[in-house]
């Protein structure tokens, strides 16, 4: 092609490459954080995290070793439901509750799903998540009662 | 976590590390790209194959690149508010090594395989650079979970 053989051309077409990469991946980010309401009805027990759960709700974080994001994720939410009386921060290790993790179809980590105070999953995000994030799913929780 | 396990078995890195390794890389393959075909281009290709298997076998940590972060750049910023596994980015360097081998071993038939190599590596590299996307680490989680599954 003669767009190839110039240095110019071949410039310019690694810029444009890499224009679209970087459109592609912040599209896919887009999602990150945002809250989704859970295809069907989910429930998780305390009995099954072996943790209790919070008596207004639930952050519960699915994370996993090698998961660059979960640490920082795992600070905002445990801040959040410091601040917030009767909320949860739990966080569980994928590799530990495999069958959990499949029930719930976590693909993602870190995943973070809102529990009611019955361990019912009211809304779900995957990705990373800022603190504004949490505290919005976490009003919203609260306030569907 | 409530299995106790902020940092992984091996001792964290600093995630900036591979970060400020990708940059380089990308900044390397770039030219490559931009050199085309040639023995300049193959040069360079070849230089980006050893930055990548002194990567892939001592990890990223232990790279040219993660030697120069932490004796030139790692000192002028502060420390970092949490470490990640050295092993995703590890076999991130594995990737770029064999996508950069490709290229260097189908040249001499295809001297097309310089650049185009270098293109796929570059993209990897940018995204690792300006995003923090490293789409090796994500291919090895998806291997682990594959691999439990």
């Amino acid at each position: 092609m003669d767009l190839l053989s110039s240095s110019a051309g071949r410039l310019a077409t690694v810029a444009l490459l890499l224009a679209v990469a970087s459109l592609v991946l912040l599209l896919a980010r887009r999602r990150d954080g945002v809250l989704r309401a859970p295809g069907r009805r989910e429930r998780v027990t305390a009995a099954e995290l072996g943790r209790a759960l919070g008596a207004t709700a639930t952050l519960l974080q699915v994370s996993s070793p090698g998961c660059a994001t979960c640490p920082q994720v795992a600070r905002v939410l445990g801040a959040v439901a410091r601040e917030h009386r009767g909320v949860a921060h739990v966080e569980i290790d994928a590799t530990r509750y495999p069958d959990l993790v499949r029930r719930l179809g976590v693909l993602r980590t870190p995943s973070v799903l809102l529990l009611g105070p019955d361990g019912d999953v009211r809304a779900r995000t995957s990705g990373s998540m800022d603190r504004a994030a949490a505290t919005a799913a976490l009003d919203l929780a609260v306030a569907r009662g | 976590m409530a299995d106790a396990r902020q940092a992984p078995a091996t001792a964290g890195i600093d995630p900036r590390g591979p970060r400020f390794g990708a940059a380089v890389s990308a900044v390397l393959l770039a030219v490559t790209v931009v050199l085309g075909t040639g023995p300049a281009a193959t040069a360079l290709l070849a230089v980006a194959v050893v930055l990548f298997a002194i990567g892939a076998a001592r990890g990223p940590q232990h790279s040219v690149q993660g030697w120069v972060f932490r004796r030139w750049v790692r000192p002028r910023l502060a420390p970092p508010t949490s470490l990640e596994d050295p092993a995703p980015p590890r076999f991130a360097q594995t990737v770029g090594l064999v996508v950069t081998l490709m290229g260097l071993a189908l040249s001499p038939l295809v001297p097309g395989a310089v650049p185009v190599a270098a293109a796929v590596a570059l993209v990897a590299a940018f995204l690792n650079a300006a995003f923090g996307f490293c789409l090796g680490c994500e291919m090895y989680l998806l291997l682990q979970r594959l691999r439990r599954a």
